[in-house]
């Protein structure tokens, strides 16, 4: 029974954080209909962030937190209006290669800033690991899980329940209606961007105590994250949540039950289920919106 | 075309008199490729920093044999290709008699292909002494391919005689699914049989893996004595933090490292998480705590001074393999009074001439049938205690 508890929780320390990244996949997708492929590297960029903000100026979470996701939605922004502003009336694909070299670049510009090396960021709670039910806990994963909670909760009630939030939605589901009734489009997307790169950057603060801070840590958080995003349909929120938790947890309960050897490729069989099945994803939405 | 003509009777008398020149200078010509930028460059940049630290004190000292040592270091960016090319630039326009490096496996092995170093007769007749320890390099062994470092095989055989004169009985595996993780997994499971230590469990993951937990879970229900990893890179701080993670320890399970932890950088990472851990390492790491008696110190303690001045940062285990690649070279050109640009004699001294030369890695008994050398007394276990490593003696 312990045993199960701690694959559970292995599994569900890789699982939040899939699920996180699925999330600022999403936000950039359903605003403009672009697979953001430097969304691992926006994560990175929090988690280098945090390792400066912390290790190098000291300072307490409440403040580092938040000033990561600031300094993330700032990326957001200048990623918006740097690269996929000027690409988006080229067409999707354009933009979507634009954003190939735009991860290149930013992995680049980290390792010059920050080094090759991993860096090693301190848990924001305590180092020293919680016991519960028989399984032995790192307390950043309880970080993790709560933060992520309350910040999917606010998403949540900001795209469903404000102006803003419906009007970004209006976009995603019909771009010129969304104009015609009044909505300033480009203005939403620089929105949405803006919140994906917060969102991101506070994934990779709050996942850097667990995996260290590294400039090409990108890479494997996009591509697992992205297979979290399709698990759950793309452009849902809900569903990159369960995409994201349920990807995790496969691969810790088939690293401690079946073979770790072939961990990764369950989690890929999982995603050619869900394609092969339900290629609208696990959480499927009302007609009428983006599929 | 008169242009032309005069163009290429330039450009054949400058390669005349440019071949001829080289063999009449007073100078030995040795080459070196490292991965002194690109991904690998935590390996190339000491590598590079070490060889012309070294080439100026000899040559302040007289040289060799009267010779001075002309050292022409280039780049490889720890890729293959880049490597290939930078290696014929050497053998073909600067002529060098031997090359030291390249950093890596990958690298080294293209090399030796593209130079057909592989075999006795070959167009360029220059030993390699290569500053990676892969076992495609020495095993069988390739006549002009000589390697520094201590292999898989070499770590995994100390770790195992450790742990059975410690009475470990059941030992666990954990192993990156790799080139490195699988050679050593397959030398540790030939050598546990024989010193009758029972693997009774083997887990592997990925590279790019960050969470540990479920594979240490699965190998601790299986009670082992000892855990040993191995990998390099983040992935061995991961194991180590999740180790701690689980309590193991406090259930009197050993973790056991490879000789790729071997510097300081890996136990700052794991911050308190590292206490305790045991791995095999070269005794550069611990050069002070040898005792005066053993021949090694007084190199090891010299180089890291020297190095550490220089460069005002901490001698890496790296920085030995490129200290015994050149200095190998040195010795075999004094030895066998190699004559500037003989290749062949330089590969006969090598293999003749230096066995029982003392460096950094360890004492090296090059030998027809061993391009490596070293044995398994070169190794020495450590132990990390209160940040820093100590000598298990």
């Amino acid at each position: 029974m312990d045993q199960f508890i701690q694959y559970l929780f292995a599994g569900l320390t890789m699982g939040v954080i899939y699920a996180l990244t699925a999330v600022g996949f999403n936000l950039i997708y359903n605003a403009t209909g672009v697979v953001n492929f430097a969304q691992g590297e926006l994560v990175m960029l929090g988690a280098m962030f945090l390792y400066t903000l912390q290790e190098v100026f000291h300072l307490p979470p409440f403040i580092s937190l938040p000033t990561v996701f600031f300094l993330g939605a700032l990326v957001g922004v200048f990623f918006e209006l740097g690269v996929v502003k000027p690409l988006l009336r080229l067409g999707i694909i354009t933009v979507i290669i634009g954003t190939i070299g735009a991860s290149v670049v930013l992995k680049g510009a980290a390792m010059l800033v920050w080094g090759k090396d991993a860096l090693a960021v301190r848990a924001l709670l305590s180092e020293k690991p919680l016991s519960f039910l028989g399984a032995n806990i790192n307390t950043q994963v309880l970080v993790v899980l709560a933060v992520t909670s309350i910040v999917v909760l606010l998403l949540w009630y900001f795209v469903g329940y404000t102006m803003v939030g419906r009007a970004i939605r209006a976009c995603s589901i019909n771009t010129i209606a969304a104009q015609l009734s009044g909505i300033p489009v480009e203005l939403m997307i620089t929105i949405s961007f803006c919140l994906s790169g917060g969102f991101s950057a506070l994934a990779g603060g709050l996942i850097a105590p667990i995996t260290l801070a590294e400039y090409d840590m990108g890479t494997m958080l996009a591509l697992k994250g992205f297979c979290a995003a399709i698990i759950g349909g793309l452009g849902n929120n809900t569903g990159a949540l369960v995409g994201g938790l349920l990807l995790g947890v496969m691969e810790g309960m088939s690293a401690g039950y079946l073979s770790s050897a072939y961990k990764d490729a369950l989690a890929f069989l999982i995603l050619i289920l869900v394609l092969f099945w339900r290629p609208e994803g696990l959480i499927t939405r009302g007609t009428g919106e983006r599929v | 075309m008169r242009k032309t003509a005069v163009a290429f009777l330039a450009l054949v008398i400058t390669f005349v008199w440019a071949s001829t020149s080289y063999g009449k200078e007073k100078t030995y010509r040795i080459g070196a490729i490292f991965a002194v930028t690109g991904p690998a460059a935590w390996l190339g940049d000491p590598e590079k920093k070490t060889v012309e630290v070294l080439a100026k004190k000899i040559n302040e000292e007289g040289g060799i044999n009267g010779k001075k040592l002309d050292i022409v270091v280039l780049d490889t960016q720890g890729d293959p290709q880049t490597a290939v090319i930078k290696a014929r630039e050497l053998v073909t326009k600067d002529r060098v008699m031997a090359i030291l490096g390249p950093s890596r496996t990958p690298t080294s092995a293209a090399v030796m292909k593209a130079l057909q170093l592989d075999r006795v007769k070959n167009r360029f007749q220059v030993p390699l002494v290569s500053c990676a320890a892969g076992k495609i390099l020495t095993q069988p062994v390739k006549p002009w391919v000589f390697t520094t470092p201590q292999t898989n095989a070499l770590a995994a055989e100390k770790v195992l005689d450790y742990l059975s004169s410690t009475g470990v009985k059941k030992a666990a595996l954990i192993y990156v699914s790799n080139g490195f993780g699988e050679d050593g997994y397959n030398n540790l499971k030939a050598f546990a049989s024989q010193l009758g230590i029972e693997i009774v469990g083997a887990e592997t993951y990925s590279g790019k893996d960050r969470d540990m937990t479920a594979q240490l879970t699965k190998l601790a229900a299986k009670s082992p004595d000892a855990i040993i990893n191995w990998s390099v890179g983040p992935t061995s701080v991961i194991v180590t933090k999740n180790f701690k993670q689980l309590g193991l320890d406090k259930r009197g399970i050993k973790l056991v490292m490879n000789h790729g932890q071997g510097n300081l950088k890996y136990v700052e990472l794991c911050g308190e998480a590292a206490e305790g851990v045991l791995l095999p390492a070269g005794r550069i790491l611990v050069a002070q705590e040898l005792s005066d008696k053993d021949l090694r110190k007084k190199v090891l303690v010299e180089f890291k001074k020297l190095y550490e001045d220089t460069y005002k940062e901490p001698v890496s285990t790296f920085a030995g393999h490129a200290y015994d690649a050149l200095m190998l070279v040195v010795e075999a050109l004094k030895k066998g009074n190699v004559s500037s640009g003989d290749g062949e004699a330089l590969r006969k001294s090598l293999e003749t001439k230096t066995s029982g030369f003392v460096g950094i890695d360890g004492v090296f008994h090059y030998t027809a049938q061993d391009h490596n050398g070293l044995t398994k007394s070169d190794l020495v276990m450590l132990k990390v205690e209160r940040g820093a490593f100590k000598l298990i003696r």
